[in-house]
């Protein structure tokens, strides 16, 4: 076969072309003058008779000056071995659309590196979701970053405990409230209200609030209208609930006209004031409210053993904004100046003087509460660290295993970038290209890998949800989660693509070219960085194993320890009975003839009752009456009496034969 | 010196190969010898470029913006250059169409050409 490329390449000398236009040009003309020479042939002209008519047309036209006419010359001459360097952007796109070809070209290893990648990456995203969503996220309200949380700086309550957020009594808030100068302040306690008129109990997630809490917040309703300071004082009845978003969609259907229909809450009837917006889900992360009810509407459901009237009851979180002009510094000095007035002013009366004493020194101090508050936060924060973690190294165990994969192929690829490096490429531009390469596949990974982290990430919440169905956290793809996936897209680029990179360029082309004709490899040292990243992997792994074996290990041990009970064959069940509307005298027998009808059953061997059960995840403090009679001079105050017990003995009698 | 009917012809093809080439690129992308042949088999070898002006004038096309050309690999073949019709060039075939056509209106008119 006659040689067409020079034949068009005799016929370009001193066309002014660039050597890469030229090249181009050489090879689209000399496969066009391939063809017509086999279809010559194919016709019955001999060799020599096809390729003088190929000649004999070439030589009919000047095409140096026909190709110079149309083609702009090359601005300036470009010498192979010395070539210009191209700017930042071309030769970025470049580099993408050959890594993007080579890439498709091995669509296996392309598959198993973005799946690989994809899975590392996901799962460290959606445990950074959780993270972001209970720790970083700020709440949906207006200057968030002017909030602050006031609480006892040293754990000295004593009294009745109840909510998530018991820092404060009613007494000391409103002490805080008349006597706080450089911010303002508005309370709130959580609770939940049974809405069901009868029956099994439905419960709603509720909020006590104070009447500043809306105004300070700067939460305007979407219906109605939401509480403000003169709704609330001392006996003001039920006047009204404020209803979210949710709650109005999922309980009244989104109905325009609920102001002023009314909702039972805990069998007591609360007109419908207003509904928030949907964004705004309350202050406690990893819960959402669906009822906001005044604090002074508390004795209405609660009575005769409320928490507004009671000295030592609590059950309000007290949170602040700061005015212009203040700082959390200035307002935590303001706040030490009136903590002994507001710790006097509402010390309960009950409290034995040791107890008081304590109270009275007790210190009140400032946290920044725009990330809002929340249990879940104390509870899995760490956890989710760790898991986060753990994660981590698994994408690092990804990163060994492609930066090994990416060797092998770079072994394959040698005689490519031996020729290439051979013909004038430089080093620092190979490698530009491979990491290219390595960076198409961290970000299609990264991309696959936001997607499945949507995925687990509802999962995670289903896992800390259990069956309670209760906790709200809004997971979204913000930009501190992208942010995280994209830096965690580069860093897995760099730790898989860069040592490969490095390695695939730095052997001598002429040794490549050497030895890889016989099927050799000259590339010792790279060999050596394979096991080594096989060492880092199998080390990862065996700590990861170690890891999750202890912990199997001290599931197992929570699982077979001795509780103290027998622990087959129980039932427990909540029972709500303030429905019926009992009277306090007839609560305990009626509490006893369920128990005895509940003996009576068949297939129960024993039924007994308590407040607070073994492993419930809650607990009861109090003083312990031994036959009827307090210790002398531990009494410091009656303990609250609520439910079904008239005194101390929270388990009834069978309780025991557990 | 190059005969009057030869040098006639030369203009003739040289006026119409760039309509010859848009139009055959309107179905779909082709590669160079591919168009060649087209237009030698269509016009049953009235119509046939020299290599070395056809290959120039895709370039020119190309640099207008009426076509736009692309590498292309598959599986066990070499890489070819295929050319594809940009919407810049469906406009220009449009109106080299409609020019085409007033043209040889015109021709019929005055010279009587009639289709055989």
């Amino acid at each position: 076969m006659p040689d067409f490329r020079q034949l068009i390449r005799d016929r370009l000398r001193n066309s002014g072309l660039s050597a890469v236009r030229e090249a181009e040009i050489v090879e689209e003309m000399a496969q066009h003058l391939r063809q017509r020479y086999d279809a010559l042939r194919a016709a019955g002209s001999t060799d020599d008779q096809a390729l003088g008519a190929i000649v004999a047309q070439l030589n009919e036209r000047n095409l140096s000056a026909e190709l110079r006419e149309v083609e702009q010359p090359a601005s300036e001459s470009v010498a192979l071995g010395a070539p210009a360097p191209p700017r930042f952007w071309t030769a970025l796109r470049q580099d993408l659309r050959y890594g993007l070809r080579v890439l498709r070209l091995s669509p296996g290893f392309t598959t198993v590196c973005v799946l690989s990648l994809a899975l590392g990456i996901g799962a460290n995203t959606a445990i950074f979701q959780l993270i972001d969503a209970v720790r970083m996220r700020t709440v949906p309200v207006k200057n968030p970053q002017e909030l602050f949380v006031l609480r006892p700086t040293d754990d000295s309550r004593s009294g009745d405990m109840t909510g998530r957020y018991s820092y404060s009594t009613n007494a000391m808030w409103q002490q805080i409230r008349d006597l706080a100068e450089g911010f303002d302040t508005f309370a709130f306690g959580t609770t939940s209200f049974n809405l069901a008129r009868g029956g099994q109990a439905r419960y709603a997630d509720g909020l006590w609030v104070s009447g500043e809490f809306f105004d300070v917040l700067g939460v305007q309703p979407v219906l109605g209208r939401v509480f403000h300071t003169a709704d609330d004082h001392a006996g003001c009845g039920s006047p009204g609930a404020v209803i979210s978003y949710n709650f109005w969609q999922s309980e009244f259907g989104g109905d325009p006209d609920v102001i002023g229909k009314t909702v039972s809450l805990t069998n007591h009837p609360f007109p419908v004031l207003g509904v928030t917006p949907a964004s705004f889900y309350g202050l406690d992360v990893g819960r959402k409210f669906d009822v906001a009810v005044l604090t002074c509407s508390e004795p209405v459901i609660d009575a005769p053993y409320d928490l507004y009237t009671m000295p030592h009851g609590w059950w309000l979180a007290v949170l602040g904004r700061l005015k212009p002009g203040w700082s959390l510094k200035k307002a935590s000095a303001q706040l030490a100046n009136i903590s002994p007035a507001v710790m006097q002013g509402s010390l309960p009366s009950v409290y034995a003087p040791d107890r008081a004493k304590k109270y009275l020194a007790m210190k009140l101090g400032v946290f920044p509460a725009e990330n809002g508050l929340s249990r879940l936060r104390g509870n899995y924060e760490t956890p989710l660290w760790l898991l986060l973690a753990i994660a981590g190294l698994v994408l690092l165990i990804a990163c060994a295993n492609l930066a090994n994969l990416m060797l092998a192929r770079a072994g394959a690829r040698e005689r490519e970038i031996a020729i290439r490096l051979a013909l004038g490429a430089e080093r620092k531009r190979l490698v530009r290209q491979l990491l290219t390469e390595s960076l198409l596949l961290a970000f299609a990974g990264a991309l696959l890998g936001v997607g499945l982290a949507g995925l687990l990430s509802r999962v995670l919440i289903d896992y800390l949800n259990g069956e309670s169905g209760r906790l709200f956290i809004s997971v979204s793809t913000d930009w501190h989660v992208l942010g995280f996936t994209a830096a965690l897209a580069i860093l897995t680029c760099l730790l898989f693509g860069l040592a490969p990179a490095f390695k695939a360029t730095s052997a001598p082309p002429a040794r490549i070219m050497s030895l890889a004709g016989r099927g050799l490899t000259a590339a010792r040292e790279r060999f050596s960085l394979r096991r080594a990243l096989v060492v880092v992997q199998v080390a990862l792994s065996l700590m990861l194993v170690v890891t999750a074996m202890l912990f199997a290990g001290s599931l197992r041990k929570i699982l077979t320890v001795d509780a103290g009970f027998q622990r087959d064959g129980l039932l427990s069940m909540d029972f709500e009975f303030t429905a019926l509307n009992l009277p306090l005298a007839q609560r305990m027998p009626f509490a006893e003839s369920l128990l005895d009808r509940l003996h009576g059953a068949p297939g129960i061997d024993a039924a007994a009752e308590a407040t607070e059960p073994p492993l419930g995840g809650s607990y009861w403090n109090n003083e312990v009456i031994v036959d009827g009679k307090m210790e002398p001079g531990r009494r410091g105050h009656e303990p609250r009496q609520r439910g079904l017990f008239q005194d101390h003995g929270h388990a009834s009698a069978g309780w025991a034969r557990f | 010196m190059v005969e009057p009917l030869s040098l006639f012809h030369r203009e003739l093809k040289k006026g119409s190969a760039e309509l010859l080439i848009l139009s055959l690129l309107e179905a779909r992308p082709r590669h160079g010898y591919e168009i060649s042949q087209l237009i030698e088999d269509q016009s049953g070898g009235t119509i046939s470029f020299n290599v070395a002006s056809f290959y120039p004038l895709l370039y020119r096309l190309e640099k207008r913006g009426w076509i736009q050309g692309r590498w292309v690999e598959k599986q066990g073949q070499r890489r070819r250059r295929y050319y594809k019709l940009t919407p810049a060039g469906r406009h220009m075939l449009k109106q080299q169409r409609s020019t085409w056509l007033e043209f040889m209106a015109a021709m019929q008119r005055i010279t009587g050409l009639k289709h055989a």
